[in-house]
């Protein structure tokens, strides 16, 4: 039915398909230096089989993806399928540019990494380990299970319908989308739940709380109840903010981690924590 | 010997699924825990040994070719210890973060490694060999998985005596300081994603998010309802949806607005 809907033929929805397949490697050969090229052009093998007959036209066609590409694996398939449609042209139309479909794909790669990281990497993701953990603290395995249902039907429905929008609406529609804001927007507006899930992590899923209770006049009073009374959970929000300030100060995470560790230690011993 | 053996080849497989389709998030701590427990027998402990890592990764993920600690094999090894030495989640904290941090310096040089391919790659691009290039992509990817696989399991193999000797010599004051630790640790898995997240005119939203959660107790998924309800007011009320119909005109606005 999503073929349909794009207008792909029964011979091209067959290759899209085998894109999506392929595009799901994407960051599986990774190296520093072209990063996820290796896939890219793996991905892109039969599409440039299945247009060019010669092998030297075959060759230029393996050697123009065998470049850098980087973007999140996720939403890798809108960018494999325009390729592909991309192919298709260079193939039909002698004139035509294929310096092109580099430049393309350099140009969407920032973009869609950008879209991809925000919304699957950190939203998303963020959500639905928020919604299991609960269950697993308890040692529930329907926490983990119900983890990975709702972080992977999304993306497995945007990791194969991917290439087909790609491949469906060609470059013209892609460029445009990146170019009048809309996926600024997406972006944006992922970033926006994103924050507001991760506030509300900060308040219930950090735990810090004073042990610490000091004698008045005979009374007993506890600061954490009064701290509770005043501002509830005040006390994890300033850590994480304090944590969040000294990694923008450059301090490396592993140093934090060991830090917070001993101090947690040496605040417990004394009686504090 | 057995527990080592299955603990490799669980992070072998996991790490496999994790490369091969696409991210579905089996390496994150909170799997690979379970993974550990159910290969090993105590279901329950892995899962929680996972969650409670799982708050400390939460932040940390590859973005952008970056190498974070690697919270797989951390996990795969920590869970393992609290379960081969049965003495539970603090435990297993305290051992899966080095762990964690010696998998990251040894997996750098082995990405690194990779790069040895690239000549072959050349030669076969150059005779056009499609066909051995595609059967290349498995071995190169796989060239990790499995060195992973084998230090999470030599991990397990040498480690255990040796660490039950010296937990066994740790007073209890400092065990349960492990636990109060592990729950403040959460606190740099979040800084790590507001890192990526914050800027100037959003933060207002970790805040908003905060007090929903702090003073009114939303769970979590109403919140991330409400954030949705929001993003959606501002696409119809706000200047977004007139931006995009006249775009010709008002691209230097639009370029300030999305330019944080």
């Amino acid at each position: 039915m999503i073929r349909e809907r794009f207008d792909i033929n029964a011979e091209d929805g067959k290759m899209v398909a085998q894109i999506a397949r392929r595009s799901h490697t994407m960051s599986a050969p990774y190296c520093w230096e072209k990063m996820q090229a290796l896939a890219f052009l793996y991905t892109m093998i039969p599409v440039i089989n299945r247009y060019n007959s010669t092998p030297e036209k075959r060759i230029e066609g393996y050697k123009r993806h065998w470049e850098l590409f980087n973007t999140t694996p996720t939403v890798s398939g809108f960018i494999t399928g325009l390729a592909a449609s991309m192919e298709k042209q260079a193939a039909e139309d002698p004139d035509f540019d294929t310096a092109s479909i580099n430049a393309v794909k350099t140009s969407l790669m920032g973009p869609f990494a950008g879209i991809g990281d925000s919304i699957f990497q950190s939203t998303w993701r963020v959500i639905s380990i928020g919604i299991g953990i609960g269950l697993a603290q308890q040692g529930n395995i329907l926490g983990p299970i119900l983890f990975l249902l709702i972080y992977n039907i999304p993306a497995a429905f945007v990791r194969f319908v991917g290439p087909y929008v790609g491949f469906g609406l060609g470059s013209k529609f892609m460029e445009s989308a990146a170019e009048n804001g809309i996926l600024g927007f997406i972006t944006k507006a992922a970033s926006i739940v994103g924050l507001m899930t991760v506030g509300a992590m900060t308040s219930t899923m950090v735990n810090l709380k004073i042990a610490w209770v000091f004698n008045m006049n005979g009374a007993e009073q506890s600061i954490q109840s009064m701290l509770d009374t005043i501002f509830p959970n005040l006390l994890p929000l300033l850590l994480v903010l304090g944590c969040f300030k000294l990694l923008n100060k450059n301090v490396k995470p592993t140093v934090l981690i060991f830090s917070l560790m001993i101090i947690g230690i040496l605040l417990h011993v004394v009686g504090i924590l | 010997m057995t527990e080592a053996l299955l603990v490799g080849l669980t992070v072998i497989v996991l790490e496999f699924v994790e490369t091969w389709f696409s991210y579905p998030m089996t390496t994150r701590p909170l799997v690979v825990g379970t993974a550990i427990g159910i290969v090993l027998g105590d279901v329950a402990t892995g899962v929680m040994v996972g969650a409670e890592l799982e708050l400390v990764f939460m932040g940390v993920m590859a973005i952008g070719g970056t190498v974070p600690p690697d919270a797989c094999s951390g996990t795969a090894v920590g869970a393992a210890y609290a379960i081969i030495l049965g003495k539970g989640v603090e435990v297993a904290f305290a051992l899966a973060i080095p762990a964690s941090m010696v998998c990251q310096m040894l997996l750098v040089p082995l990405i690194s490694l990779r790069s040895l391919w690239s000549p072959v790659v050349d030669r076969l691009i150059e005779k056009g060999n499609y066909k051995a290039l595609e059967r290349l992509v498995p071995l190169v990817s796989l060239t990790m998985f499995i060195f992973k696989g084998l230090i999470c399991g030599a991990a397990v193999l040498i480690g255990s005596d040796a660490m039950n000797a010296f937990i066994e010599t740790l007073p209890t004051v400092l065990i349960d300081g492990m636990g109060v630790a592990s729950g403040m640790l959460a606190a740099v898995g979040f800084a790590l994603l507001l890192k990526m997240m914050w800027t100037k005119k959003l933060c207002v939203y970790f805040f908003l998010g905060f007090i929903m959660a702090a003073y009114c107790n939303m769970p979590l998924m109403a919140i991330a309802i409400c954030g949705i309800i929001l993003v959606i007011i501002f696409y119809f009320e706000g200047s977004f949806a007139k931006r995009v119909t006249n775009n010709v005109s008002v691209q230097k606005d639009e370029e300030e607005l999305f330019n944080d």
